[in-house]
């Protein structure tokens, strides 16, 4: 195990950080890695924001029964168009 | 010249999500913006032959939407109007401020922090509408549903690696979409 890693690791293991998927050494290499270089660090802050962004916003998606239901009424209507 | 063109059987894919969110700060009721936007695909699907492709699809939509939100606010408006006079106004010595009782302002029904959230899904929904489709799906259902990655994996039949390049894309692609407005 390495501490040091290069940016395409680091950028990965910051995306990675985004969901919960990191541990707290991958976290530490990626601090780690910002330290010595400006990119990644820029990196992280925008990827971190865009994180906070979406949680901020409460996007709300339809629920799938929803989704099903208006896939099948629509189905439906596109036959009997055709028929 | 018709530069766009419609396609049904994708509308629930590609737009319910962008339209849900649009809808759902304007009615806040979960399921009248359901009924709302299952009116919409059918009202879209029925005048189809009128569509002359100047506008894309979305914004073609999202114009049948806001009538159809119009609708309803007109429908249980008139309702309300009914109920009150029958109610408080059978006294003709009765006065009373008829119609500022009846109205109730859409537009005035959520707190300020509220629209401004909404709005910011509605931003967020419109850049991930130009994500490639299996992007923006996979997208979706890693940040915004919160599924874990092995789930993702089996339902696309893609390895953890294949994941996580997709996901890094869509972030990418995202954050410079959001950039000028809310980054």
């Amino acid at each position: 195990m390495k501490l040091f890693v290069d940016c395409k690791k680091a950028g990965h293991l910051c995306d990675k950080g985004q969901y919960k998927d990191a541990s707290l050494f991958d976290k530490l290499k990626v601090r780690f890695h910002n330290m010595i270089c400006k990119p990644c660090a820029d990196y992280s802050e925008r990827n971190a924001k865009l994180t906070k962004l979406i949680k901020d916003s409460k996007c709300k998606q339809m629920s799938e029964d929803c989704k099903k239901r208006i896939r099948e009424e629509l189905a439906r209507e596109l036959q009997k168009g055709e028929a | 010249m018709a530069d766009h063109q419609l396609d049904p059987t994708k509308w629930v894919d590609k737009y319910s999500d962008y339209l849900y969110n649009y809808t759902i700060v304007k009615v806040n009721d979960k399921d009248v913006a359901e009924d709302i936007i299952s009116e919409t695909f059918l009202a879209g699907l029925k005048s189809m032959k009128y569509f002359k492709g100047e506008a894309s699809e979305r914004t073609w939509l999202i114009s049948i939407l806001k009538r159809k939100i119009i609708d309803y606010y007109r429908k249980i408006n008139s309702k309300k109007g009914k109920a009150e006079v029958r109610v408080n106004y059978n006294d003709a010595e009765e006065g009373g401020d008829w119609l500022e009782e009846r109205v109730a302002d859409p537009f005035d029904r959520t707190a300020e922090d509220d629209l401004e959230n909404t709005e910011l899904g509605v931003a967020i929904y419109a850049c991930i509408d130009k994500l490639p489709e299996k992007q923006a799906a996979i997208f979706k259902k890693k940040t915004i549903e919160g599924q874990d990655t092995e789930t993702i994996c089996k339902e696309f039949n893609i390895t953890p690696s294949n994941l996580w390049v997709i996901i890094h894309r869509a972030r990418t692609t995202l954050a410079s979409c959001l950039e000028e407005n809310w980054l």
